[in-house]
């Protein structure tokens, strides 16, 4: 089964005010606006491998109001943006 | 010679003629440190010969702490030069502070206000205009930030005029003294407003930032102040940053330190009274 983390040797600073907040990423030194459910996965993933399922519920359950729900599709294509942005790995070869 | 701008000195030397009446008209205010003190950089203006042979412009250089890093300019722009030069060696001297492009001044009430802004976007135009009302002057380029305390820290040096700014500005400000024109730079006319005698003499005094905004000069805007995510004002800030990157985490949690009581707006006008009665009653 395919599962993602953040990557070991990856550390981050985070602030969150309101829906947004903003991230540093120490390894690349670029920071990022990115929204509430993108750093609640993050913080999960921060504890080890989670699955699809997991990371799903995690996304939709930090939504304010539960507008903007994700799918399947759409989160594997921003775990495989958080891969590129060297955050994230997964254990699919 | 040695001037303190605040808490930081620097030295300027120059065998140049005419550069010490602009100097005395600008800096007269600033206090002259002890001799031994140590300086955050040292300035050379220095001749360096002629375009095009005997007969052409005479050109002029300068050094930051002995080393050159630019072309040479024509000496009548010496002056521009000396301030850009003053601006090189303050940005490149002092990644203990998180610096940010933007200038900043103070409310009568007492909190700061940051004005980040694009070239063009009316910004120093803006700024001289609310000092011209008697907002305190910290800086028309720098945002100071000491990571030890969060605060402030005031660089009043003098504000920077561009083209059409400069007769704004004088005639909001016809009391104000100015420096010459200079005429031809590679940022077109520019002239200098001397800083007011009360910011220069409360340069020592920090600051705290409570707004930050983001001023748009525009025609037909009308009056146009929209809060601002705080995520994506910061993220602005730090892309405006002369050493966030060099800092690393540690400009990271200077700047979220500073944020955790800011607000942030965008500000759109075309007439600046409109403006500053905008700003002057943020809440």
């Amino acid at each position: 089964m395919q599962q993602w983390r953040l990557r070991p040797d990856l550390e981050i600073r985070t602030v969150v005010w309101g829906d947004e907040g903003v991230l540093y990423n120490c390894n690349s030194r670029h920071t990022h606006v990115v929204n509430r459910p993108v750093l609640a996965v993050i913080e999960h993933l921060r504890a080890g491998w989670a699955s699809i399922d997991d990371i799903l519920s995690i996304y939709n359950r930090a939504l304010a109001d539960g507008a903007g729900a994700v799918d399947n599709e759409i989160l594997i294509s921003l775990l495989n943006e958080l891969g590129q942005l060297g955050m994230v790995e997964t254990n699919a070869a | 010679m040695m001037l303190s701008v605040g808490r930081f000195h620097f030295r300027a030397w120059t065998k140049l003629p005419g550069m010490g009446a602009v100097l005395r008209a600008m800096y007269e205010r600033y206090p002259v440190p002890p001799p031994d003190t140590i300086v955050d950089f040292n300035v050379t203006l220095h001749a360096a010969g002629r375009r095009h042979g005997w007969y052409g412009d005479a050109l002029a250089n300068f050094l930051i702490d002995g080393v050159e890093i630019r072309e040479p300019f024509l000496r009548s722009l010496s002056w521009p030069y000396l301030e850009w030069a003053a601006n090189y060696g303050f940005g490149t001297r002092s990644h203990h502070l998180l610096l940010v492009h933007a200038a900043v001044v103070e409310r009568h009430d007492g909190g700061a206000i940051a004005l980040p802004g694009r070239p063009g976007a009316g910004k120093s135009t803006l700024t001289a205009a609310l000092v011209a009302r008697g907002w305190r002057f910290l800086s028309d380029e720098f945002l100071v930030i000491d990571p030890a305390t969060s605060n402030l820290i005031p660089f009043p040096r003098p504000l920077s005029l561009k083209q059409r700014s400069i007769d704004i500005v004088r005639a909001l400000a016809p009391e104000a003294p100015f420096s010459p024109m200079f005429e031809g730079t590679h940022k077109g006319n520019v002239a200098y407003m001397r800083v007011p005698d009360a910011s220069v003499d409360r340069a020592l005094e920090p600051a705290r930032l409570r707004w930050v905004v983001f001023p748009l000069y525009q025609e037909g805007a009308g009056l146009i102040l929209e809060s601002k995510s705080k995520a994506r004002a910061f993220l602005e800030m730090a892309d405006n940053s002369f050493n966030y990157q060099i800092r690393g985490a540690l400009g990271f949690e200077d700047l979220r330190r500073v944020f955790e009581t800011v607000s942030c707006y965008d500000l759109a006008y075309d007439d600046m009274d409109a403006a500053i009665a905008a700003l002057e009653s943020l809440p």
